[in-house]
């Protein structure tokens, strides 16, 4: 009896002092993709392509350990739907169309989620045969995009997991030497807050999570009700009021 | 008679406790544990003095077994329920089972396996409410039960019963919706034998006691096809052009029987137990007992079905599936050894000692046998995925029954009518069908290993005090091996064109699966607990009890902890007499729940399957046996959207989260009666319970997919709806124990049961997950979840006597009757959510759509024993349970519609839109009481 209680009082005095100091939350991603709504912060190399928004999709993955699933050291893949669609043209085992690095288990000090560095998404169009006017072939060399995704932040709790993100995409199209840089602001889900009837504006309350049939929201957003959003006009989706950093 | 007397100087063999000073000073009672309060509200029962009562209903949760868990139906304040029985609101699960001195509940899941024979019980001693403090945690009812001994005297026993399902009464037709397949289940058969022998081996000193019995159960599942009526119609709802022809009584579809078609099965089960006990007495203060019971439940396997280890029903619903996937081989062992000791020190002091382990190993294993680690090996049904084939009936034509069977040519005319426009496949339709292997196969293994101490004293101190104190302790850990037959679960989707697989197994990367053929999740959770109580009599008559508890659990690896535990614990009560013969008390006790392992190994293992699509084209799902790991990489489809880095496979659980503020669950109970003892041994009483949950552990679902286990509506799940579970019940009982040949115990409750948490199971889906139900999932399907709940009965009778007639020549006649009488279960009207589908919106509050009929049970029990030698009786019984054959129904579809709807907020049914497709079932039963059984008995008795 005294030596099971020797053995259980430092796993008791664990349990009373681990309720002393919070532990840090759990790094979760959201399942269904964030709508990442873009602002450029400087171009160069010409006229180039600009993206306003876009829905971008993070995978978490578990380390392999000697029998199943290591989740102490796991990693992080991100990727924009350009990307995504653009990855069906090529074959995927030899192209990567999204950023890759390791991620951490726990939320830091600040609550705040960071992968590591992350290696670029680098897609390479083959080139492609075109007929010219008079009927000759020429070839066209396949476009060449580089997607660069750094900083990226998360502020997660136990209650509010990563639905949010912020980070700073840098695009660069190879081919014709644009290069793009964005500051991003990410919430998921995506959300598409167009309404039905083209003339009328786009809606606030299509952003809502409470169902309201009257509004054409007959199932709620399933935007967590404690985040602010607002329905952009220009991209037509769902996106944050404030910092995706902002404290809840 | 063969039924020893126990309490010298006390007539009684059903009886409550008196804190009066008399019980306390003359008789250590044998438990320990609940010695000591009398304001509780419970009885004492020995099942020898109730055996003039019909309580082995063969249909019963443990019927067959004759379990002890039945005694408790005699008492007010509970009712059956799925698992179990459930006291004063609680779920059955909730209850804490003591054998001996130590807990035999299931300790991942809480209920009671053991169905332990009421034959080597010598005391069930059960709490309705008010538990004393050293019985440790636990939110429901409480049973402290003790085995024989034997004793000075040789006794030997053997019982038989036998209940034929030829005399089995009518049961209703069940109703099965979009499928020819139709099964019906009849009793067949329960027989059991038994025998148990006790004794001295050494006078005075050491005594044995032994049994063992064995129970088999069996029923006929008569199957059958039934083809679909349609009409032609012309509404633009009708997919098809026909609408169903339906019966104006029951509001299901007209169907015709297809000759040929039926076929019966059988559903088999065995429950074996045995218990082995030593008891050596060194002198009159001091006693120790080494028991070692336990009960293995086997059922299924070979060509028949199995039973749900769990709830004991049959464990298929519709034969609508090849026997090699529906087939399975369930068994559940649970064995105890217990090791107790009883020591009375001086006149003043008593210790209390027990310590114990119990291993419980359940397993779910397919039809051949094979089980969750053959599932690699060629050749076992293990090695098979399952495959479900499903079209619902929107678009594509459902799957024609002969897609699956042979059908015979009669039946073709049928299903086929010459001239007429509809299509085969909708008057034969098969409905959701199932092939191949068993699906999820799984081993749990738990140990459970448990040690109290009590030690009492008296003392002297402004009156006359009873001070005890004690600590316990637990470890429990359990393991659990699961894995899909056939490494895979395939299920036809999207229209046929796809099939889903489902395989445990995690991602490494985009697009880079790891599977595996089973995985194995360990869990563990220590315990450890004192209590200090005080009885205070401070005059004769009057005495004030206090006392406060103090519990901490941690599961292991500190992932979940609940440190600090208090509960207080006070009750005053007074003998007007002074003479033990009446008293009113009150009692207000904080009650913490005794958190079973579920929640660390369904919600806090990392376990996660992948989910892919496949073309059914490019994959050999109609061959099952050859599908071992499901579909290959060829044939997957990108089914995600472009965005995510991967297209081919996705994830599904794994992602779950636990609040670092979590506070253990507890309620608050209030108990406050009165009981008189009048003349002719009777007792009178009236007992008020309120029982009122503070806060309640359970999983809510998180946006990314994940799950938050917490308190709902507090700390980190303060989005989620609060828990709210109130009871208040008066009980009025006339108790008359078994004296002088007669036995009565009557009861009239009322009461009723509001919130929005059932406990450990949800009553209306019957999932049992403790801490982990789909309640308080998604915030925005709780509104109106919150009102009466379905454990709500209004009033409640039971009436319960028997009565010895002695005859000359030494034979005795025995007549025994019971009516159980209570209003119906409230019911809710559901209808579809957009997003979470079918019944999930409760459209009005919960409850109040209206209520189920009131039910009816009469039971008999006619015995004739002869003494055939000195020491020799034999008696022969007939029992008959539900006399007189009622048939009401106890449990109604509640979908009203399967239309996409909102709740209406404190609606009523003038609210409702009038728009929405009514189903014709609603408000129809779906289940039915028991009908009427017989039960005959043969025993010896020496």
């Amino acid at each position: 009896m005294l030596t099971l209680l020797r053995r259980i009082a430092p796993l008791l005095l664990l349990a009373a002092t681990a309720g002393c100091e919070d532990p840090p939350a759990p790094c979760h991603v959201a399942t269904a993709p964030y709508y990442a709504r873009y602002r450029v912060l400087s171009q160069s190399g010409g006229l180039c392509d600009i993206r306003i928004g876009e829905e971008v999709g993070i995978e978490v993955y578990p380390g392999r350990g000697p029998d199943g699933p290591d989740s102490s050291r796991p990693s992080i893949a991100v990727q924009s739907s350009f990307m995504g669609q653009m990855a069906f043209m090529v074959d995927r085992d030899e192209q990567r169309p999204y950023s890759f690095g390791s991620f951490p288990e726990l939320a830091d000090a600040d609550g705040l989620c960071r992968p590591g560095d992350l290696a670029p998404a680098d897609v390479q169009f083959p080139s492609q045969v075109v007929f010219d006017d008079l009927g000759n072939p020429f070839e066209v060399p396949g476009a060449h995009v580089r997607e660069t995704w750094k900083d990226l932040r998360m502020l997660v709790t136990h209650s509010l997991p990563g639905v949010r993100f912020a980070a700073e995409l840098t695009v660069e199209d190879l081919t014709n030497g644009c290069s793009v840089r964005y500051e991003v602001s990410a919430l998921s889900p995506s959300v598409d807050c167009s309404s039905f009837f083209p003339e009328a504006t786009p809606g606030d309350e299509l952003c809502s999570p409470e169902p309201d049939p009257s509004t054409g929201n007959p199932s709620g957003s399933g935007i967590d009700p404690r985040i602010q959003t607002r329905c952009d006009s220009n991209t037509l989706h769902c996106v944050l009021v404030g910092s995706p950093l902002d404290p809840l | 008679m063969v039924f020893p007397f126990r309490i010298p100087g006390v007539a009684f063999l059903v009886g409550v406790f008196l804190a009066t000073p008399v019980v306390l000073a003359e008789e250590p009672l044998p438990s320990g544990l609940g010695a000591g309060s009398g304001a509780r509200f419970g009885e004492s029962i020995d099942p020898a003095g109730v055996r003039l009562l019909p309580l082995m209903a063969p249909e019963l949760r443990g019927g067959p077994a004759r379990s002890f868990e039945n005694l408790a139906l005699l008492l007010p304040g509970t009712q059956e329920d799925l698992y179990g029985v459930s006291f004063v609101g609680a779920s059955s699960p909730e209850n804490t089972f003591f054998v001996d001195g130590i807990r035999v509940g299931n300790p991942v899941l809480g209920v009671l396996q053991m169905p332990l024979s009421m034959e080597f019980v010598e005391r069930a001693d059960v709490t309705v409410a008010g538990a004393d403090v050293a019985f440790g945690r636990g939110m429901g009812g409480v049973y402290d039960v003790t085995t024989k001994s034997g004793g000075d005297r040789f006794h030997a026993s053997t019982w038989g019963s036998l209940a034929p399902g030829a005399l089995e009464g009518e049961r209703p037709l069940r109703v099965f919706e979009n499928t020819v397949i139709h099964t019906d289940p009849r009793l067949d058969g329960v027989r059991d034998l038994g025998g148990s022998v006790g004794g001295p081996i050494v006078k005075d000193r050491l005594f044995f006691f032994a049994g063992g019995s064995l129970a088999r159960r069996r029923y006929r599942l008569d199957r059958s096809l039934n083809a679909m009526t349609w009409t032609p119609s012309d509404d633009f709802g009708d997919v098809f052009g026909a609408k169903p022809t339906l019966d104006p009584e029951t509001g299901a579809q007209v169907k015709t029987r297809l000759a040929g078609t039926e076929r019966t099965e059988f559903a088999q089960g065995d429950v074996g137990q045995w218990i082995g006990k030593l008891t050596y007495r060194h002198s009159k203060a001091q006693e120790v007992t080494l028991s070692v019971f336990g009960t293995y439940a086997g059922s299924g396997g070979g060509a028949t079905y199995a039973f749900d280890p769990r709830s004991d029903a049959i464990g298929v619903d519709n034969l609508n599936g090849e026997l090699t996937a529906m087939g399975r081989r369930e068994t559940a062992l649970t064995n105890a050894v217990v090791l107790r000791g009883t020591s009375l020190l001086g006149r003043d002091a008593r210790l209390d000692t027990a310590l114990g382990w119990v291993r419980s190993q359940t397993e779910t294993r397919a039809a051949d046998g094979s089980g969750v680690d053959d599932i690699g090996t060629p050749g076992t049904l293990a090695h098979v995925p399952r495959v479900l084939w499903n079209r619902p009936l929107d678009s594509v034509p459902p799957h024609p029954i002969d897609d699956f069977e042979d059908l015979p040519t009669s039946a073709y005319p049928v299903c086929s009518p010459p001239g007429a426009p509809i299509l085969f496949a909708l008057n034969c339709a098969a409905g959701p069908y199932s092939m191949g292997g068993p699906g999820l196969l799984s081993r749990f293994t738990a140990d459970r290993i448990e040690g109290r101490a009590v030690v009492s004293l008296r003392a002297r101190g402004l009156g006359e005090h009873k001070i005890r104190a004690g600590i316990d302790f637990e470890v429990a850990t359990v393991s659990r091996v699961q894995g899909y037959s056939g490494a895979a679960l395939v299920r036809e989707s999207l229209g046929g064109s796809f099939v889903r697989n489902e395989r445990f197994g995690y991602l490494a990367g985009p697009d880079a699966p790891v599977t595996y053929d089973s995985t194995t999740t360990r869990a563990s959770s220590y315990g450890a607990g004192a209590f200090l109580a005080d009885t205070w009599r401070i005059v004769d008559g009057f005495v004030i009890e206090a006392s406060v508890r103090y519990d901490a659990q941690v599961f292991g690896a500190g992932t979940l902890a609940l440190p600090f535990m208090i509960a207080p614990r006070a009750a005053v009560t007074w003998d007007p007499t002074k003479k033990g013969r009446a008293r009113i008390f009150a009692t207000y006790g904080m009650r913490y729940q005794s958190v079973p392992l579920d929640v660390s190994v369904r919600a806090l293992a990392k376990e996660t399957r992948l989910s892919s699509f496949h073309q059914t084209s490019g994959c050999r799902v109609n061959a099952p046996e050859d599908l071992y790991g499901g579909c290959g990489r060829e044939s997957a489809s990108v089914i995600v959207n472009p965005a995510q880095p991967s297209t081919l496979y996705s994830l599904q659980g794994g992602r779950n989260a636990v609040d670092p503020d979590t506070s253990a669950p507890a309620s608050h109970q209030i108990v406050a009666g009165a009981e008189v003892l009048v003349p002719l041994g009777v007792r009178l009483g009236a007992v008020f319970v309120h029982d009122e949950l503070i806060r309640a552990l359970e999983d809510t679902s998180l946006s990314t997919g994940g799950f938050l286990i917490g308190n709902p509506g507090a700390g980190a799940a303060v989005f989620a709806t609060e828990a709210e579970r109130v009871y208040n019940g008066l009980s009025i009982t006339v108790m008359r124990p078994f004296a002088g040949g007669f036995v009565g115990i009557a009861s009239y409750t009322f009461s009723s049961l509001y919130g929005n948490y059932s406990g450990f199971f949800r009553q209306d889906t019957g999932q049992l997950d403790p801490n982990n139900t789909t309640d308080f999932d998604e915030p925005e399907l709780d509104t109106n979840r919150t009102g009466l709940l379905p454990g709500d009965h209004t009033h409640s009778v039971k009436l319960y006597a028997g009565k010895e007639f002695v005859l000359p020549a030494g034979v005795i006649l025995e007549a025994g009757a019971g009516y159980t009488g209570r209003s119906g279960t409230p019911y809710s009207m559901l209808g579809s959510h957009a997003l979470f589908g079918d019944g999930e919106v409760f459209i009005l509050p919960r409850g109040s759509a209206g209520r189920t009929p009131w039910v009816n049970r009469i039971d008999a029990r006619l015995g004739v024993s002869a003494q055939l030698r000195k020491d020799l009786r034999l008696g022969a019984s007939v029992e008959i349970y539900n006399l007189a054959g009622s048939q009401t129904e106890t449990a109604v579809d509640q979908n009203y519609t399967y239309n996409d709807v909102q709740a209406i907020p404190d609606g009523t049914p003038d609210d409702v839109p009038e728009d929405l497709v009514e189903n014709p079932r609603y408000g129809k039963p779906v289940a039915w009481q028991a009908p009427r059984q017989v039960r005959f008995g043969l025993r010896v008795d020496y």
